[in-house]
């Protein structure tokens, strides 16, 4: 099913052709779009390519990474046939690794309080402020959510979605696991669940839409394919009569 | 008998052109003239692309056999469904891609995709899939017939030549029936002895 397409002041296309197809262009402009899912679903692909996709539009983009350094992340995924050295190496793109940010706090000890993780929140707005993104990928943001005291992560989701909201810059986190498992889908303008589904002892990498706020999105499942051409959708077969 | 075989694919895809989904219906004799037909004159005569979707026969036996007929292979792209199924050597190339099982058949309809995508040099493509009985050995009719039509709705889309091969009289009736009903033409290529 494709959705009706909304002009892109609006929309923020991810670049995955298939996927801006059934969810109405792209994501909300200026949103959080929550990506949950299993281990090696691709939910890292996902996002680069949603990032390196924005950089050849012209629009910079922050990857911030919570649990590896930039770099190894980057060895593991599907090598994109666009993300060519000029992209990889000019200014489009900006990689953090989150360890050199929380060794700038004044109070880095774990769990965060309060104040350390709304100086965090800070330092990632710099980042984005600095490079002028329009695109912001925190990945995963449950290791973030977690060191966090009770009560805090709530509070810096909210922060970090109103002002990247303010910024026009469309924010992508991942968290692992269940949709629901965390409280970010209560913040969230859009939320894909991606998951491996086994059909006869065949595990297939399956991607859903459960909200994409501002557009009629697709409902179903899809069959996806991470490429070097990007992440190819098609829809699941149901075995209809025939 | 075979160059008739070979000259009944051939033309049929002349008349019918491309966007038109066409299964041809043999026997296991005239089954390689056949491909060879496809593979080799037809492309060679349109300058075509050719995908080459191996369910029944892994990829590198097709290479090998078409390298000792010295048909010439590098407008070929193979989609191998059979090699991991059966623990062969699966050695990627640029020209190979291989998919673990062909039950999988999403999963082949994207890698079609992806081929068209990699190697979108304007070239028209024939794309090949071979066959029939074995994927219908693999997979549900339900889900074979449902398959069946929405690569054929995006390879009629993209203009390509969609082709299905079969072993007619060891096709199961229902899978016949539904390749009836799926593509736009059967051909049926008739024994030596009929003729």
């Amino acid at each position: 099913m494709a959705a009706a397409r909304i002009p892109e002041d609006k929309r923020c296309p991810s670049g995955i052709e298939d996927l801006d197809k059934v969810i109405g262009g792209g994501f909300p402009r200026g949103g959080t779009v929550h990506i949950t899912g299993c281990c090696g679903c691709g939910k890292t692909s996902l996002a680069m390519e949603f990032l390196v996709r924005g950089a050849l539009k012209k629009e910079k983009g922050v990857y911030v990474s919570t649990t590896k350094s930039p770099e190894k992340v980057m060895s593991g995924i599907v090598a994109l046939d666009i993300f060519d050295e000029k992209t990889k190496n000019g200014k489009a793109l900006t990689f953090i690794d989150l360890e050199d940010l929380t060794q700038k706090l004044q109070d880095p000890k774990r769990p965060l309080g309060r104040t350390a993780a709304l100086e965090l929140l800070n330092h990632i707005e710099e980042a984005v402020d600095r490079s002028g993104a329009k695109r912001l990928v925190i990945d995963p943001i449950s290791p973030l959510l977690m060191d966090m005291e009770p009560g805090v992560e709530r509070e810096f989701i909210k922060k970090l979605g109103e002002r990247m909201y303010k910024k026009r810059c469309t924010t992508v986190l991942i968290t692992e696991g269940e949709a629901d498992e965390w409280m970010i889908p209560l913040a969230a303008d859009g939320i894909i669940s991606m998951t491996d589904l086994e059909r006869n002892g065949d595990f297939l990498r399956v991607l859903r839409v459960l909200k994409m706020s501002g557009a009629e999105h697709s409902r179903s499942r899809y069959v996806f394919d991470i490429t070097s051409c990007g992440i190819l959708m098609t829809p699941l077969i149901r075995g209809g009569k025939f | 008998m075979t160059k008739e075989a070979s000259e009944i694919v051939i033309g049929k895809l002349n008349e019918v052109g491309t966007s038109v989904a066409v299964t041809f219906l043999m026997s296991s004799e005239s089954y390689f003239e056949v491909i060879s037909g496809l593979v080799d004159d037809f492309c060679r005569e349109h300058e075509l692309g050719c995908v080459y979707v191996a369910i029944s026969v892994p990829a590198v036996t097709l290479m090998n056999a078409f390298d000792s007929l010295e048909i010439d292979r590098k407008h070929v792209k193979f989609i191998d469904c059979i090699s991991y199924a059966t623990m062969q050597a699966v050695d990627g190339t640029e020209a190979v891609s291989f998919i673990e099982s062909p039950s999988m058949l999403e999963t082949i309809a994207l890698r079609v995709e992806y081929m068209f995508r990699k190697f979108n040099d304007g070239k028209k493509k024939v794309v090949i899939i071979d066959s029939a009985n074995a994927l219908s050995m693999h997979n549900d009719t339900r889900m074979l017939s449902e398959f069946l039509q929405v690569l054929m709705s995006s390879l009629k889309m993209k203009e390509a030549y969609p082709v299905v091969l079969g072993l007619g009289d060891q096709l199961k009736p229902e899978v016949k029936e539904m390749l009836g009903l799926l593509s736009d033409q059967v051909v049926t290529i008739p024994h030596a002895a009929e003729k």
